[in-house]
């Protein structure tokens, strides 16, 4: 293929030509640079805030994380200790359960027997009143209140237990009530101690400093004391 | 030695520039600013937006002036920033776009003798439509291949291939209407 004779003309010509600019152009770019020089010592500050701020917020989150594993691992514990208790009350609620739907049926016969003595009772009333047959209506009404008294033991016993298994339900709520009401006051302790730990370090730190300054001072002069109580000895 | 002179001379101003010394940028900008606006005027007819791309590009000359690495030349990097430039405003302002055609042939222009006036060139670089216009300013004066103009403007290599077959149609017949109208047929 020929090169174009057309397009080297082209190309030779246009990139040979110069156009001036206006007067005011470079006044524009003057105002341009000089606007964006102004601009540029403003950042500095702006990506100082940003990292300091930055920082801030990795200590604390550090901080906060710590904390939020040792909560998380005596939870687990907690909630591995409660469910060996449910399983255990489970088992004693359940042949409770018997018991109560065996002393429901004894209930039911009693009510039964206490419908037909009021029934009984009802119809004495209307004729002569028998005094022996009140004192077996009050007999019998005795004996039934009683036998609902040992029914309602158990049931007493059923709600015994049954608490005691809401306990051991409600302990891991309470547990974890209790684990963050003492993870907070440990939180406050912690606080407390690390502040403490740190001054007591600082001061650790100061003093061993001290400690050394004092000891080398000390040396010294005893050192120079030797000296010039030596000095004539050789 | 001139040369190596020069050399030395440029890369100082270079160096102040990139300091902001306010002489040593307009030293640069009046060296280059003719030839970086005759570049504008190619590919924007008004020459008063023509000027207006060639300070904003200016502008991202002197912000990027510290990463010049020295390997070839300023002239050449300070063109590469202007002709990028007039692309993205021809793109942007007049929202140029491209028929995905895939046709083009390979035959090159007629063999053509006569000479032609800057005037009458950019005459007819003018009467083509901005997406054959810049096509052919890429590929016939900066010297692109179509695998870099494709990358530059966004479109297939086909199309820029398709893109500069039209150019160069259009621009034959603009040619003919000049050469007819100048030997005075019409």
């Amino acid at each position: 293929m020929e090169p174009n004779n057309i397009e080297n003309q082209i190309r030779e010509k246009l990139n040979s030509r110069e156009i001036q600019p206006s007067t005011q152009a470079w006044d524009r770019l003057d105002a341009m640079l000089t606007v964006a020089e102004t601009k540029k010592p403003r950042r500095n500050f702006y990506w100082l805030a940003i990292a300091a701020s930055f920082i801030v917020f990795l200590t604390v989150g550090t901080l906060f994380f710590n904390e939020n594993a040792k909560e998380t691992r005596s939870i687990k514990s907690v909630v591995i200790e409660n469910k060996t208790q449910k399983t255990s009350s489970e088992a004693a609620i359940e042949t409770i359960q018997k018991d109560v739907n065996a002393t429901e049926k004894v209930l039911k016969k009693t009510t039964k027997a206490l419908v037909q003595t009021q029934n009984k009772g009802n119809m004495n009333d209307n004729d002569n009143v028998n005094s022996n047959d009140n004192d077996n209506i009050k007999n019998q009404t005795a004996k039934t209140e009683e036998a609902i008294a040992i029914v309602i033991q158990p049931n007493d016993k059923i709600e015994q237990i049954a608490n005691q298994g809401k306990l051991n339900y409600i302990d891991v709520d309470d547990l974890l009530a209790s684990v963050e009401k003492t993870s907070k006051t440990e939180k406050s302790s912690v606080k407390i101690n690390s502040a403490a730990l740190l001054n007591e370090i600082d001061g650790e730190l100061e003093l061993t400093f001290r400690e050394k300054t004092l000891n080398t001072i000390t040396k010294k002069y005893k050192e120079a004391k030797v000296a010039i109580a030596n000095r004539n000895n050789q | 030695m001139k040369v190596i002179i020069l050399h030395q001379e440029e890369n100082e101003i270079i160096q102040l520039a990139v300091a902001n010394n306010r002489h040593a940028q307009q030293e640069i900008y009046s060296q280059f600013s003719p030839k970086m606006l005759s570049i504008c005027r190619q590919y924007i007819k008004d020459i008063h937006q023509a000027e207006d791309v060639m300070i904003t590009a200016f502008m991202k000359v002197f912000t990027n002036l510290k990463n010049f690495e020295h390997k070839g030349s300023f002239e050449g990097w300070i063109r590469k920033i202007i002709v990028n430039e007039c692309i993205s405003f021809i793109r942007v302002q007049k929202k140029v776009s491209f028929l995905d055609d895939k046709y083009y042939d390979e035959e090159s222009f007629n063999y053509i003798e006569s000479q032609f006036s800057v005037e009458d060139i950019q005459f007819l670089i003018d009467s083509l439509p901005d997406g054959y216009k810049m096509v052919f300013n890429l590929y016939a004066i900066e010297g692109y291949k179509h695998q870099e103009i494709a990358k530059m403007l966004g479109i297939n290599e086909g199309t820029s291939k398709s893109q500069l077959s039209h150019a160069r149609k259009m621009l034959q017949t603009q040619i003919n209407k000049l050469k007819n109208h100048e030997n005075g047929t019409e």
